[in-house]
Formats: structure tokens, sequence, C-alpha cells
């Protein structure tokens, strides 16, 4: 589905220096799996979500969205920021169907997908209400409803629930775990939080800090769907543990904040 | 009886937001006419609120006209703020280039005083209403850039992100986020451009009118015609207030979103 291949991003700051934001990415993400992104802060996770969805031009190698190479914005991507981004001037509903707007598509359309859209996230009801009536988790569950609303092949997710509490969080994982199932989108997901990657993932991708390279894959081989209780299990303690390690032999120093 | 109570809530806001100040206005004028006539200060030195009214009402049309021109110089001024203001904020934030350029320029005419500025203009385009307008466009122009300028880059990164990976054009980036998002702070630069646009008028039929409400101040004061020139001054500061008042209402209607947390 999405291939990367030797991708490098290479920064020259003003004075000329040249920053190695990334170095020799390779990784090949399948179709409908879920693949985290777990690292320390600054290692270029956002960089390589920006290159992927066609935001941030590659220095060198290439991504390929089956087998065509990203050359600008993907239009079947959707994305989730760690902060809900809702235009305050619009309601939930009309914040859902943003991207159809901005796409061109006809209104009429999507409508009903945003109401069901909504409705399976929970927000059944709060179609007009205006954003700042929402709790920030709610906020957030609207803006997973429209990185869905033009049916995109991708969901792209950059630390989607880094701003929200221990309970929402976990809240959070389960519904996207549901949606995940319900609609199979390849998930593209960043995080500081190596728990929740291994309990969200298929592979988890090990990212080591400045010159940012990949340290290590590690599949994830718990049964599906996934449960709360799965967390409490031996085996997900042993991949939690095998990746802190990964980080820590990389780095020298743990700058990874486990919940 | 929570019905009751709330009820009753409503009534000591109201009485805390109108009444209070009201009262005290009122109590306020009352003690000036008192302390005026009870001292025996003379007219032409400090006239009482009641004789401020009468000379005031005994030119009533004359007044009227001199408010009017004033009115019609501030809003003519302030439009062409709106008109020229905007789309210059718009290319200072669409481009660095431009930006580099324009800013200075911007802030040496906001820097050269503006009371210095009119007679100049004066000489240039004589002694009728358009001096007038420039000397309000030139003060309320400033804050109208700057505020719009700040409101056009407030939207976060993420939310231009979120257009562009879209494939979104400059146009949907503006219409869609920037404009809206620029709203706000385009109505704190109105608010404050409104009142300076009041002065500006007034600062310009200073240097030299035949018209408008300072004029008529400037006229009154020379034949120690005190009252009517408190009565002038009164009128702009019912006008500023009550112009004021209209960006404000019209702030409220249009982002009624704003200053609500999210």
């Amino acid at each position: 589905m999405i291939r990367i291949e030797n991708a490098s991003k290479i920064y020259e700051s003003r004075d000329g220096d040249k920053v190695h934001a990334l170095t020799d990415i390779n990784l090949d993400i399948g179709e409908n799996e879920f693949v985290s992104v777990v690292g320390p802060s600054g290692c270029g996770k956002s960089t390589l979500l920006k290159m992927i969805v066609g935001l941030l031009p590659i220095t060198s190698g290439r991504i390929l969205f089956h087998g065509e190479p990203v050359r600008g914005p993907r239009t079947d991507v959707g994305m989730v920021f760690q902060e809900p981004i809702l235009l305050p001037w619009r309601t939930v509903k009309q914040n859902v169907m943003f991207p159809v707007e901005i796409l061109r598509r006809s209104d009429r359309d999507y409508s009903a997908e945003a109401d069901r859209l909504l409705k399976t996230v929970g927000l059944g009801g709060f179609e007009r209400r205006m954003p700042y009536e929402l709790s920030g988790g709610m906020q957030q569950r609207a803006a997973i409803c429209r990185a869905l609303i033009h049916d995109p092949a991708v969901l792209v997710m950059d630390e989607p629930f880094g701003a929200l509490d221990a309970m929402t969080r976990e809240d959070m994982g389960a519904e996207l775990l549901r949606i995940w199932q319900q609609y199979r989108k390849t998930v593209v997901f960043v995080t500081h939080s190596i728990r929740e990657a291994v309990w969200l993932s298929d592979r988890v991708v090990v990212m080591t800090a400045r010159p940012a390279k990949i340290a290590d894959v590690v599949t994830i081989e718990l049964p599906r769907p996934r449960t709360t209780k799965m967390q409490f299990l031996p085996a997900f303690g042993s991949y939690v543990e095998k990746i802190s390690a990964t980080i820590a032999r990389r780095d020298g120093e743990v700058v990874l904040c486990q919940d | 009886m929570p019905g009751l109570s709330l009820s009753r809530r409503r009534i000591t806001d109201a009485v805390q937001e109108w009444v209070r100040p009201v009262a005290a206005l009122i109590l306020l004028i009352v003690a000036w006419e008192a302390v005026t006539k009870l001292l025996n200060v003379p007219v032409w030195l400090i006239p009482a609120p009641s004789e401020i009214v009468a000379a005031t009402f005994e030119r009533g049309t004359e007044v009227l006209f001199h408010t009017w021109v004033t009115f019609y110089e501030t809003l003519l001024g302030f439009a062409l703020a709106i008109v020229l203001g905007v789309p210059l904020a718009v290319a200072v934030v669409h481009s660095k280039s431009l930006s580099n350029t324009i800013y200075p320029l911007i802030l040496v005419t906001q820097s050269i005083p503006k009371v210095a500025f009119a007679p100049i203009l004066l000489i240039w385009f004589g002694y009728g209403d358009f001096p007038k307008i420039l000397v309000a466009f030139l003060v309320a122009f400033f804050p109208i850039v700057v505020d719009t300028a700040t409101g056009l880059r407030s939207p976060p990164p993420q939310a231009i992100d979120l257009a562009r990976q879209l494939a979104a054009s400059d146009f949907q980036v503006y219409t869609k986020i920037r404009f809206p998002s620029a709203l706000p702070h385009f109505f704190a630069g109105l608010k404050v451009a409104i009142t300076l646009a009041v002065i500006g008028a007034v600062i310009g039929e200073f240097v030299g009118a035949e018209s408008g409400l300072g004029f008529l101040v400037i006229e009154s004061t020379s034949h120690f015609k005190t009252p009517l020139a408190f009565g002038a001054m009164m009128l702009l500061a019912i006008m500023s207030m009550v112009l004021f008042a209209v960006v404000a209402i019209a702030e409220r209607i249009v982002c009624p979103w704003y200053g609500r947390a999210s």
C-alpha cells in the first residue's frame, strides 16, 4: 500500500547548516495495516508523516502509494493531529464536512455519512453544537470523523491522543480500534506511548533520535480484536520491554514517557 | 424555588450592568450643576450642564448640521481605511518580500504626527471635506492593517496543513480558514479605528474648516461661547460611543463563537 524507499530529509538552516531530519527510512505498510511509530521527541516522526501525505518534499529516496510516487498532497489520506483543530465558527457537522467542501464534492452525497460517523463515535445529537460546547475527547472524536468523511484509504494520526487524560485516552484507543475494524483503513499512528503503540498496532516502528533512523520494527502478535485486558498479558509486557530497551540502547538515555 | 432565585439574580445582574452606571452619571451631572451654581462659576469658564444643553438647543439645526458633517467625514475615512487596509493586510501576510517592503512604510506614515500633517493636507486639498476624511483614514488605517494581518496569521499551522493536504487552493485557504479566523482580530482593529477616526476628523477640522463639530469648538471658544463648545464636545463623545457600540454589536453578530473556551 505505502512503500517508503531510502527516504531522507535534510533541512537547510539559515546559515547554511544541513540538518539531517531523517536518514534512509525503509518501510512497507500493508493494506489495512495498523502501524505505529514511536521514538524520542524531535526524532522526525512528524516530518515522516508530512512526507507520506505529500505536504513536505522529500530530499532523496521515494515514497510510493500503490506503486505511484507521492509528488503532491494525497487527498486519499485523512489526518488527525494532537489538537482537534476544529474551526470554531463551524458546527460539529460543518467541521466534519470540511474535507468535502475543500474537495468540491457534493454536500448531499456526504451529509448522511457525516451523521452516521458522528453517531458511531457517540456524537449523535451533537451535529449542530459548536466546538466550544464539547469536551476535549469529544472534539477529538469529531476530528476523527472529519478525517474519515471523504473515505480515504489511509488514516494518518500524529499523536492524536497526546492531549487527552489517561482515562479518555484509553477509551479513544478502543474507539479507534473499533472504527479501524469497521472501516478497514490503513493507519499510520505516531505516539509517545509505547504501551499505546503495542496495544493498538500490528507493527511498531521504533525510531532513534537524530539522525533519525528506524532502529527496529516489532510485529505485535496479540490476537484481534484487542481488549484493554490484554495490557496485563505477559506477552504485552515483553513487547513494551523490548521496545523500551531498543530505544534505551540506541539513545543512551530514555526520553520516552510511558503514558 | 430555583425559578425565583434565577429571576432575582437576573435583576441584580441588570442593576450591576445598567442601573448603577446610569445613576452614577446622573449624580455626576447633578453635582456639576450644583457646584457651578453654588460657587457662582462664570459661564465662560465652566458652564453648568443646563447651560450647555440650552446653548446647544438654541442653535439646534446648526449643531445638527455640524454633527452630520463630522459623522460622514468619520465614516468615509473609516470606510476608506477598511477598503484599503484589508487588501494590504492580505498582501503583507501573503508575501514575505512585500511585507518587508510595505510594513516599514506603513510604520513611517503612522509615526508622523497627524496634527503636523493635517495643515499640509490642507495646502494640497483645500478647505473641503476631503482632507478631513483623509486624516480620519490615516489614523484609522493602521490598527485595521495590523490587527487584520495578525488575524490572518492566527490559524494554527495544522489547520492550514489540513486544507493543503486536501489540495486546497490559496483561495480556499483564505476563504475557508484565514478570513474567518481573522474576524475577531479585524473587529478589534475596527473598534480602535472607529474611535480614532472621530478624532482624526476633528483634527482635520481644527486645522481649517467651515463646518463640523471640531470647527464648532474652535469657533465658539474664540468667542468665549464655552457652553456651545462643551455641547459640541459632548456630541463628539456620544458619536464616538455610539459608533463603537455599533461595531461591538456587529462583532457579536458576525462572530458569536469568539471568546468561548474551546
